[in-house]
């Protein structure tokens, strides 16, 4: 009894939504989300509403969508923001059309609120995709099967904006180029570590920076090679030597106010006087950068973490 | 029903030896478990390596730094908090004659947790120099309120009340605890592996601000061992022998407020260890506090620093948080006392 209840109930909601929504584009296409789910979506989305911040809606303001709403993070006075986004884009939710739809998990009501006409979100986003499939066409990215890239080119499909990835791909490749002709990278260590709690956490490729250093070639210790990609792996202070290259990158972060200051403290908890025994932290090859532009999905973090990896390798040209 | 048996002052005697013996035993564990603590590791040392960086310190030498900066105090701290907890969990069985009571399990160590995770996500406060007070201010408030809550219900502060008033504010404050992290997931990643109980990272920094407070609980534990085993006969039977219980029963209740807020400052919420230890204690020696309480001590700091090696070792080299080898060790080892108690 209850039960059917509940489901006229959302039978009945589902409709008044659908009234409510713009009317659907005649041109939809079929498209395959990567939880197996085949959904009809419009071919040119007006209204879009992305459930990640730094996954999605950056991605998509860097290839020209401006999506309706967006999912954003609160800051402890209670002021939503776009994590990177007036920092990458220029854009957040004080100087834009985009509307904050919540954060973890989203408002369902405010999303409706944005009238979308295609919802795009990822496994992490608890808001139920049943109910925002009610509102839109719903879409799952996982960023989990996805490399950044991957996701960009699929959300530049689906917005139909692959000449414009395809401009932006264009002008990284070229960085990378200019960076293999500079530096001998084959023949440099590098590795991206962060101080957590007394530990060291490292990735396989670890963002923009990452990703960059492994395109151009650098190579990597073994034991961060090791890492599965897309895995972290979290080692004793006691591993600090085997964790050391010529190049070391760490990270903080600028949106929760912090400053380099910080990791240095971080490590120091790790192992206290840590720069004495890591060899690029001693001779002055250990770089603090902040987080937003090395971890961000944005080609434009890609672009500076790229000039940061020339600048700072290629730049002493007295160091011998 | 319970058994009474004459014990001759020959057996007596015999009896104390063979405890006085088990002392120094049980004091042998935790230094065989204190040296290979910081004998092994993620990376292998000689115990040459060890010896030489004990005697002949070299700050330049990694291998003497990893052993004296990084090993040595972590084997300290995970001493004092097994320690620390045990005789917590000791106490707290003795007094309210619960053999379930322990600082986990009567909310006490969620209590302190509470605190700290409400004074860091509102006023950003999580500094060695107030996080034992406010740990401290966290336990005691919550001790308070289970006490009035099981108080209230029908029967009074009886074992089982006190055990389902524990349960119910603790998954309270816990529930609160929840709240924050969906409030604030990015802040809240500060706390979530401090929230499982983790050794990792700890200097001796906050060690030094909490160790005379320990010292002072751990004493005075000790000088009231006595009166403990009286109170455990009941509050009638301790009251017709001179012990006014009510002021028994705040000391005591201040040494365990005292001793759960310096571990949960110390090293976070680790479960289980107040629970198990008293128990595997008390197997050993019997229902005497004056006993149990040294041997809660000895055996929860050679058990914590021994599964601390395993935490550090078991995947290395990478590492899991302590809390969690507890908690895998724990349950299963309660369970094993009970049964093979029963029997």
């Amino acid at each position: 009894m209850n039960i059917s209840i509940l489901k006229a109930t959302f039978a009945a909601c589902a409709i008044v939504a659908t009234m409510f929504a713009p009317a659907q584009a005649a041109d939809t296409i079929s498209f395959t989300d990567d939880l197996g789910r085949k959904v009809e979506i419009p071919t040119k989305p007006t209204a879009i509403v992305s459930m990640h911040d730094s996954v999605l809606t950056i991605p998509l303001i860097e290839l020209g969508v401006i999506p309706a709403g967006s999912h954003g993070r609160e800051t402890k006075q209670g002021v939503p923001f776009i994590r990177s986004g007036k920092g990458l884009t220029g854009y957040d939710f004080d100087n834009s059309s985009i509307k904050f739809v919540g954060n973890y998990p989203a408002d369902v009501e405010k999303v409706a609120a944005v009238k979308p006409d295609l919802i795009i979100t990822t496994p992490w986003q608890k808001a139920p995709i049943d109910q925002l499939q009610a509102i839109a066409p719903t879409i799952v990215i996982d960023y989990n099967k996805h490399s950044d890239q991957e996701i960009f080119e699929l959300l530049a499909k689906i917005t139909g904006t692959t000449e414009r990835f395809n401009v932006l791909l264009g002008r990284y490749e070229q960085q990378i180029k200019r960076i293999k002709r500079i530096i001998d990278t084959e023949n440099i260590t590098v590795n991206v570590i962060q101080p957590n709690k007394g530990q060291i956490l490292v990735w396989n490729t670890y963002g923009n920076i990452g990703k960059v250093l492994r395109d151009a070639g650098f190579t990597f210790p073994q034991i961060t090679n090791d890492i599965p990609m897309d895995d972290i792996g979290r080692f004793s202070a006691e591993k600090l030597q085997d964790l050391d290259a010529d190049y070391v990158f760490a990270t903080y972060r600028t949106d929760q106010l912090q400053s380099p200051k910080d990791t240095v403290e971080g490590f120091e908890q790790v192992v206290p006087g840590f720069c004495e025994y890591l060899t690029a932290c001693k001779e002055g090859r250990m770089l603090v950068i902040p987080r937003e532009e090395a971890s961000s999905n944005s080609f434009l973090a890609l672009s500076i973490s790229a000039y940061t990896v020339l600048t700072h390798i290629s730049g002493h040209p007295y160091n011998k | 029903m319970s058994k009474v048996t004459l014990v001759s002052p020959k057996e007596k005697n015999n009896f104390r030896s063979t405890l006085s013996l088990g002392i120094l035993f049980a004091f042998g564990l935790c230094i065989i478990m204190f040296v290979l603590h910081i004998s092994i590791g993620a990376k292998p040392l000689s115990y040459l390596t060890v010896i030489n960086s004990i005697i002949h310190f070299d700050i330049r030498n990694f291998d003497h730094v990893i052993i004296l900066k990084v090993r040595l105090p972590r084997a300290i701290i995970a001493l004092t908090v097994g320690a620390s907890l045990s005789v917590a969990g000791a106490i707290m069985q003795g007094v309210t004659r619960n053999p379930l009571a322990s600082p986990s399990i009567l909310g006490l160590l969620t209590g302190a947790s509470f605190a700290i995770v409400i004074s860091y996500g509102m006023f950003g406060v999580f500094t060695p120099y107030y996080t034992p007070w406010i740990a401290a201010l966290g336990a005691l408030l919550t001790a308070i309120l289970v006490l009035t809550v099981a108080s209230l219900a029908p029967g009074g502060a009886s074992p089982l009340n006190l055990t389902l008033s524990g349960a119910a504010i603790s998954a309270f404050l816990g529930a609160i605890i929840t709240i924050f992290n969906l409030l604030d997931s990015d802040n809240f990643d500060d706390l979530r592996e401090w929230l499982t109980g983790s050794l990792a990272g700890n200097s001796l920094e906050v060690f030094y601000i909490i160790v005379p407070w320990i010292i002072i609980a751990m004493v005075a534990a000790i000088i009231l061992s006595r009166k403990i085993t009286i109170l455990g006969m009941g509050d009638d039977v301790a009251k017709g022998l001179g012990v006014k219980t009510t002021g028994l029963k705040i000391q005591l209740l201040i040494i365990v407020v005292m001793l759960t807020a310096s571990s949960v400052a110390l090293a976070g919420p680790m479960g289980f260890i107040g629970l198990v230890i008293p128990h595997i204690a008390r197997i050993v020696v019997g229902s005497d506090y004056r006993w149990i309480i040294p041997y809660s001590a000895l055996f929860g700091a050679a058990y914590l620093v021994g599964v601390d090696i395993l935490a550090r070792v078991i995947i290395a080299p990478q590492e899991i948080s302590t809390g969690i080898i507890t908690a895998l060790f724990g349950g299963p080892l309660f369970i094993y006392l009970i049964k093979t108690r029963a029997r």
